[in-house]
């Protein structure tokens, strides 16, 4: 039976609320900053009409099940209906926050191929008409697979439904305390304390304690280190002020995260105050990488994103771009393989033979370092040693041999570091030596491989091969292994395009 | 080494493969661009220099008659631009035979390979598979010389959309229709 739904009666409320709280922050910035009254008024004058707005939109927003897709009504004067098919829509999303959960609401995001603009935001519903749509959207979501699939229905193994991992306060803490994040945020709130002349502090008087401050340093180490450590004290300071600021990010966003498997689903569940949850058809993942930054490398743990697209539109091809969805992040290396055997299915993900790049792959890498370093020391080198200040241009000079040494490693690692692996239908690709990441496509998800052999790859008999996969966005890991050995090249260009042709993709 | 990948040497032999259809052209497993290319290439080349050397003119003839710079001066803007108009000229014309001796399309059961580039090679595989859907193109030049580019549409990001230009536009024709005739359960 269908028939039409309407928003939940509080959504008005929500609408206005989100939009507010977008405002607050900034309004609230500037308000501090400028002390002016006369923001409180416009304000005011502005939530007027838009409660009008947003309560008239509350009273035309209707919704539908059709039988292929999800049919949104909203307007009166000005009419809109707008269709969804069911098999475009590849992430279901559900956000509660503080609010919603007094409420007994949730606001549900429904994404589409597009990726970056949400095809349509339900806000909000109540609990039992979210249970409904999801359950709709399922059941709607497996007929349809099950239509496309036809004769091959998918007969790889499916493990177990149930909870992949999930991460402990201590794990959100480390993954604190690894990350980085806040480098802007508490740069802003510290440029922001800094106009508002908290605890008093204006030029004069912090003239004086800079000047102090050096003194102090200066009967500590002596004058000519006095204010190198302030400098280094002050940098200490601040990246413990990121890193308190990291780990409470990552506790409140990720608390209580949950990675399970639900049948053909992919579902993530995390956050303190905003509860966020996401479900993802596992069969539209393009890419799985596996990273591990320097950081992470020390304490042995990895990173696990995947890249995701998907929803069947054929008119818009240009919409394949979607950003990156962090499944797991942060995880134990051991736990690699038993991770990706809950997001990839039936594949064999263990003890991969892996294949080098051209052994003279290191030479290059450090002749073309080489040459960015000349290019970038030259100039000041020669204007040092021209303008006569001989213990800059010993400085530079050392500073270069050392950079050069730098590189010499790096060539060394980093050419060590491009892998490849191939095995029945998963292509492997490792790169990187202190930012590592390894990623794995099946054939079914490769769309096209191109070859190119540079001037430079041609002189040293090489080329490089790039896979090309739906939904690859910037962020992700390029598909590319470079400095291969030529014939080696076009053999797996060839088997890649097999692996290719024999597979069928589907959205 | 790759090898120049224009050459018939090295290549298998083209086998030359009846069109599906009613086309009446055999469209031979590895295509060079047609030699109309390269005087449609020339055209449009043409055009681009006249354009620059009018404005060469233009600039040479107002800095001498509304600026009244001495005469000098616009000769050496008129020498200078006419250099770099000369330069465009020759390009244009020998730039586009060049091109068509490195590019060749590769049509096989697995799908088309795109060899093209003079300096950065490549060789671009599009799986006949994951070919989404194709369109036919000409514009009005290529029109009056009676050819095409064919549009290969994938759902890659990096080539959602794959040009094969220089086609007859028989060829093309015959090249889309061969491409999208995927098998049935070959769906999307």
């Amino acid at each position: 039976m269908r028939s039409e739904r309407r928003l939940h009666p509080l959504s008005f409320l929500f609408t206005v609320g989100s939009s507010v709280f977008g405002f607050l922050l900034p309004l609230f910035a500037a308000w501090l900053a400028a002390r002016s009254t006369g923001v409180d008024v416009v304000f005011g004058l502005w939530l007027v009409p838009f409660g009008l707005w947003a309560m008239f939109r509350y009273i035309t927003y209707r919704y539908e099940f059709g039988e292929k897709d999800l049919r949104i009504r909203t307007g009166f004067v000005f009419r809109r209906e707008r269709r969804i098919p069911y098999a475009r829509i590849h992430n279901v999303a559900t956000v509660r926050n503080v609010f919603h959960r007094l409420f007994g609401v949730a606001e549900v995001v429904l994404e589409t191929a597009g990726g970056e603009e949400t095809e349509a935001k339900l806000q909000v519903l109540s609990l039992e008409a979210v249970e409904e749509l999801k359950t709709f959207l399922d059941r709607a979501r497996d007929s349809s697979d099950a239509e496309t699939a036809g004769p091959e229905a998918p007969t790889e193994a499916r493990p177990a439904d149930g909870e992949i991992l999930r991460l402990r306060p201590r794990d959100l803490v480390l993954l604190g305390l690894l990350e980085n994040r806040g480098l802007i945020v508490v740069g802003a709130i510290l440029g922001l304390l800094w106009e508002l002349d908290w605890w008093g502090l204006d030029e004069v008087s912090f003239e004086r304690l800079f000047a102090e401050g050096v003194g102090a340093a200066g009967e500590v180490v002596g004058p000519t280190l006095d204010l190198p450590l302030l400098v280094v004290l002050a940098l200490a300071i601040f990246l413990v002020l990121v890193r308190l600021f990291s780990v409470a990010w990552s506790l409140l966003t990720l608390w209580g995260f949950r990675l399970e498997r639900r049948g053909a689903l992919i579902g993530t569940e995390a956050g303190l105050l905003k509860r966020v949850a996401t479900a993802v058809p596992i069969h539209r993942v393009q890419v799985v990488t596996v990273r591990q930054g320097p950081l992470f490398g020390l304490f042995g743990r990895v990173e696990i994103r995947v890249e995701v697209a998907g929803g069947g539109g054929g008119e818009e091809s240009d919409e394949n771009a979607a950003r990156p969805v962090r499944l797991v992040p942060l995880a134990p290396e051991g736990a690699v393989p038993r991770l990706l055997s809950g997001i990839f299915p039936g594949a064999k993900v263990e003890g991969a033979s892996w294949t080098p790049v051209h052994p003279r792959a290191r030479r290059r890498i450090l002749t073309e370092s080489l040459f960015v370093l000349l290019a970038i020391a030259i100039f000041p080198t020669t204007g040092a040693v021209v303008s006569g200040h001989r213990v800059v241009a010993a400085m530079l000079l050392f500073l270069s041999i050392v950079l050069v040494g730098v590189a010499a490693l790096n060539a060394a690692r980093q050419s060590r570091a491009f892998l490849y692996a191939e095995e029945e239908d998963l292509f492997r690709f490792r790169s990187g030596w202190l930012w590592r990441r390894t990623s794995l496509v099946r054939g079914s998800k490769i769309q096209n491989v191109t070859l190119t052999e540079s001037p430079f790859d041609r002189r040293h008999g090489m080329a490089s091969i790039r896979v090309d996969t739906a939904g690859a966005g910037p962020a992700g890991h390029p598909l590319e292994i470079p400095y291969l050995p030529a014939e080696s090249a076009v053999r797996l260009l060839e088997r890649l395009g097999e692996h290719a042709s024999r597979t069928r993709f589907r959205w | 080494m790759l090898g120049r990948v224009g050459d018939a040497r090295g290549d298998e032999e083209p086998t030359a493969v009846s069109a599906d259809g009613d086309a009446s052209e055999t469209v031979p497993a590895i295509v060079r661009l047609d030699e109309r290319y390269v005087a449609v290439q020339r055209a449009i080349g043409g055009i681009v220099t006249a354009i620059a050397a009018l404005n060469v003119a233009i600039a040479a003839v107002v800095l001498l008659v509304v600026e009244r710079v001495p005469l000098w001066v616009a000769a050496l803007v008129g020498g200078g631009g006419g250099t770099v108009v000369l330069l465009i000229a020759w390009f244009s014309w020998s730039w586009p035979e060049v091109e068509r001796r490195h590019t060749s399309y590769h049509a096989s059961e697995l799908g088309i390979e795109i060899r093209r580039g003079v300096f950065w090679r490549k060789r671009i595989l599009v799986p006949r598979a994951r070919v989404q859907h194709s369109d036919v193109s000409q514009g009005p030049i290529q029109r009056r010389f009676g050819l095409a580019t064919l549009h290969l549409y994938t759902a890659g990001t990096e080539h959602s959309e794959v040009e094969v230009p220089g086609l007859s536009h028989g060829t093309a024709l015959v090249l889309r229709d061969r491409l999208a005739a995927s098998d049935a359960d070959d769906a999307v």
